[in-house]
This record gives C-alpha cells, structure tokens and sequence, in this order.
C-alpha cells in the first residue's frame, strides 16, 4: 500500500488534483490547484433546471479544473472510463496492488460514509483511493476530515450512477510530469482568464452579469407564491453552502490562492487582492445569511436581499478591476 | 472571515463530520479551518430534505388510495425527482410520469420492474410495497 497522506480540503476536485501533485512529488495547496484550474466562477442558468430550480453555480463545471490545471501545467493524467463494473472494480484493484492512488469521479448519493442528510444526487464527486482492505477500499475523500473507506459494492454502485454527469466508472492517475513546471506564468495566465471571464463575458448568464441577472430574479419574486420563494432562495443558499459548491467559500479559497501568489511572484498589490477578495466572500456570505432569514418563513423584505447581493456583486468586481489593473 | 468567525453551529445536518472552510489567521494568511457547521446551510439543507419527505407522504397517502404508483413514493424517498429518475433509467420523462399512475404502473412487465428496482437500490419486493415513511 502506498503511503498517501490525506489532506482535508473544501472542494472535491482541487483537493484530489492537489494530494495527486503532491503525492507524485510536486508538492501544491488545494488553493493553488484551484487558482491555476480557474475554479472561481458564476453561472446563473435559468434554462437548466435541478428538481425544477435553476442552476447556480459559483465554479467552473466539473471536472473543469483538473482539465485546465493539467493543460496549463503540461500534466498528463491516464484517464480511463468502463462500461462494465465488474472489469472496473477488478483493474482498481490491481492499480492499488501497484502501488499506486486513483482519482475517481463518483455519485454522492451511494456513497455509505456521507451524513443522511448531505446525500444527494450529484454524480461529480471526487475522492482518492490509496489502498484496500479484504473487501472495501480506503478512501481520501477530500472534503472529510480523515481518511474513510467503503465495501468495494458500495463503491462501485456510486462509480457506476447513472443520469447527469454519469461517472461510468472514470478513474485517472498521473501519466506524466514535465520535469520544470513554471508556476509563476501558469498563475499569470490563470487570474488574467478569470478576471476576463468575470468582467467580460459574452454570455449573459456568466460572471458578474449572470449574478445581475440573479438579483432581478430575486426582485421579482413577491410576484411568486411564496411556498416558490422560499424554496428558491433556500436553494440558492444550497449550491452556495453546501459542502463542495460554496459561494462564499470558494471566494475566500480563490483569496488564499492569491496570497500564496502574491509570495510566489514577490507581489505587494496581489496580497491587497487576496484581502479584496476575503471581503467578497464575507459579503456573499452576509448575503446567504439575510436569505434565510426569509425562507425561515413569515415576512421578509426582498429589497433587503437584493441589496445585500448588489453588495456582493459590486465588491467582486472591484476586485476584478483591481487585479486586471495590476501588472504581472 | 477570521478564523475566530468561522461558524461551530454543531449542526445535525454533518453529523459529527467537520468541514474545511477558509479563513484569514492572525498573521492574515488564509487558511483552512475545520467547522462543525452553519446554521444557515443547515437550514438550507433541511428545507430541501423535508420538501422530499413532504413530497413522499404525498405520494405514499395516493399510494394508499390506489391512486399513485409505489415507484412514486420510493422515486421521493431516494431524493430524485421526474428528470433525475428519467436520466437515470435512461427513459423519456412522460414514461416515468406514466408509471406514476397506479393503473399503469400494475400493467408494467417484470423486466422494467426489476430495472426500476436495480435503480433505487431496492429488492422487487420493496419496490411493490412501500411501507409508510419513517
């Protein structure tokens, strides 16, 4: 078995691509995984719908951020996807037998170890697995605390979900790694295309105009039954809160991207953007917090929410301003 | 946020489990933090949790009636919804919305009945009788 250690992070995807890195001796913080992976993101997509809400969402898509770290990086990952479980589960096996820990792409819903309450059906979940005992596998999960572990059955069933996103059993490994990465340009490179996705984007329902077009949504709805109200914005609160979607998180974890960017590039004025950038994610966070407060039920002001969010927005876009303003 | 502001609510919803949220330290580095949770999101969750549950007593009291069919009461109980259960058995959802109905739901072949089952992770015989919600 091979000696992995497990690193407790926000979100699935960057903590797996980051322990990989490291484990594979290229050592690199969940944060600096998601900064140069261009994780930070809006979209506010009312013609997708999740159990008839709209979609927000704070990142990039899945697996957006291991495609575009690897691609900046000059990584190659070996990633392999089965149409049967049995052929799947059995070459899992022998890759822990190498020695080696596997990425995989799993449901949430059948994993065992997930708290009742978290279990949804959301098929772009990551975790790591370092080894096996007679008949389960030993987990890194990135999002708990410690290492977990479930039956190979278990496992297989949450790699083989079907419906949006379906997994089919991917797995991936580090094939290759260029022996000189430059980090300091692959970090330019990704706060100029976040910057320009934010400010810039010609799609409406991206960036800062996307979450204008949420605010609108919000104005509009004492026009709603309020059973609706309520639980739109509770759902917003959801894919902003809950474990590996934050709104308000990923703000503060693109602010410590920021910081370690700023030592690495020997640059004062990107530390004042990660403190920028710590204040938007508080906002997003004042603003989730005013948001319950109306879907515990009874009155509330929509004009209140909105202008908390207007908060929001218009702190994340100073700081968008600031960094594209700055000289790397 | 300062690490003194990170939310320790204890919530029900994570179960013991503890989150890694960030957050700005003395020396203003922002690091992770572990939390036991936030009410905020506990409410949030919990409102789309008991939405389910509503839904399946709903279903479970047409089930009763022989109104709805018993793979709508499980359809909520697994947390899906129309789309998702479509997307997952691979069907259009006006064919998932027929096997809502009782009547249509009996005429259903053993093989289509043995695939919904597979689905929801149920044996045939849980899928056919669905007790009353917990």
């Amino acid at each position: 078995m091979s000696n992995f250690t497990h690193k407790h992070s926000a979100h699935c995807e960057s903590g797996v691509i980051s322990s990989l890195l490291t484990h594979n001796g290229f050592s690199m913080s969940e944060a600096m995984a998601f900064g140069i992976g261009n994780g930070l993101s809006f979209a506010y997509l009312p013609m997708v719908k999740i159990d008839g809400m709209p979609l927000v969402a704070y990142r990039m898509p899945p697996r957006g951020i291991i495609k575009t770290l690897t691609k900046r990086l000059g990584i190659t990952l070996d990633i392999k996807r089965y149409s049967n479980p049995k052929k799947a589960q059995d070459e899992l096996i022998n890759m822990i037998d190498d020695g080696k820990i596997v990425g995989l792409q799993t449901s949430v819903y059948w994993l065992p170890y997930f708290p009742t309450e978290m279990r949804f059906h959301f098929n772009a979940h990551n975790l790591i697995v370092y080894g096996k005992n007679e008949d389960s596998f030993l987990i890194g999960d990135p999002v708990f605390e410690h290492t977990v572990s479930a039956s190979f059955d278990d496992l297989t069933k949450a790699r083989f979900a079907k419906g949006v996103f379906a997994p089919k059993g991917a797995c991936y490994t580090i094939k290759n790694m260029p022996t000189n990465i430059d980090l300091p340009k692959a970090i330019k490179k990704s706060i100029k295309h976040t910057t320009g996705m934010m400010l810039n984007s010609f799609i409406p329902w991206v960036g800062i105009r996307g979450m204008k077009k949420m605010k609108k949504v919000i104005l509009g709805l004492p026009k709603q039954p309020k059973k609706y109200a309520s639980l739109y914005l509770g759902h917003i609160i959801r894919m902003q809160e809950e474990i590996g979607t934050g709104g308000g998180g990923f703000r503060l974890m693109y602010a410590a991207f920021l910081s370690e960017a700023a030592i690495l590039l020997k640059n004062e004025d990107l530390k004042a953007a990660s403190q920028m950038m710590g204040n938007v994610g508080d906002a997003w966070r004042r603003f989730a917090l005013s948001a319950s407060q109306a879907c515990r039920g009874g009155d509330y002001n929509v004009n209140e929410i909105a202008a908390t969010l207007q908060e929001a927005i218009d702190l994340e876009e100073d700081t968008y301003r600031f960094l594209r303003g700055l000289k790397l | 946020m300062k690490q003194t502001e990170v939310p320790q609510d204890n919530t029900d919803i994570l179960n013991g489990v503890r989150k890694a949220l960030y957050a700005f330290d003395d020396n203003g580095e922002c690091v992770i933090t572990p939390s036991s949770g936030w009410s905020v999101e506990e409410m949030a969750t919990m409102q789309a949790v008991e939405e389910f549950k509503r839904l399946e007593k709903e279903a479970y009291l047409g089930f009763l009636n022989k109104d709805v069919s018993p793979l709508t009461v499980w359809m909520y109980r697994c947390r899906m919804s129309i789309p998702t259960l479509a997307s997952c058995m691979g069907y259009w959802q006006w064919k998932v919305k027929s096997h809502m109905k009782y009547n249509n739901f009996k005429k259903l072949k053993p093989k289509v009945l043995e695939l919904y089952s597979q689905t929801l992770n149920i044996s045939l015989e849980q899928l056919l009788n669905p007790k009353e919600c917990i």
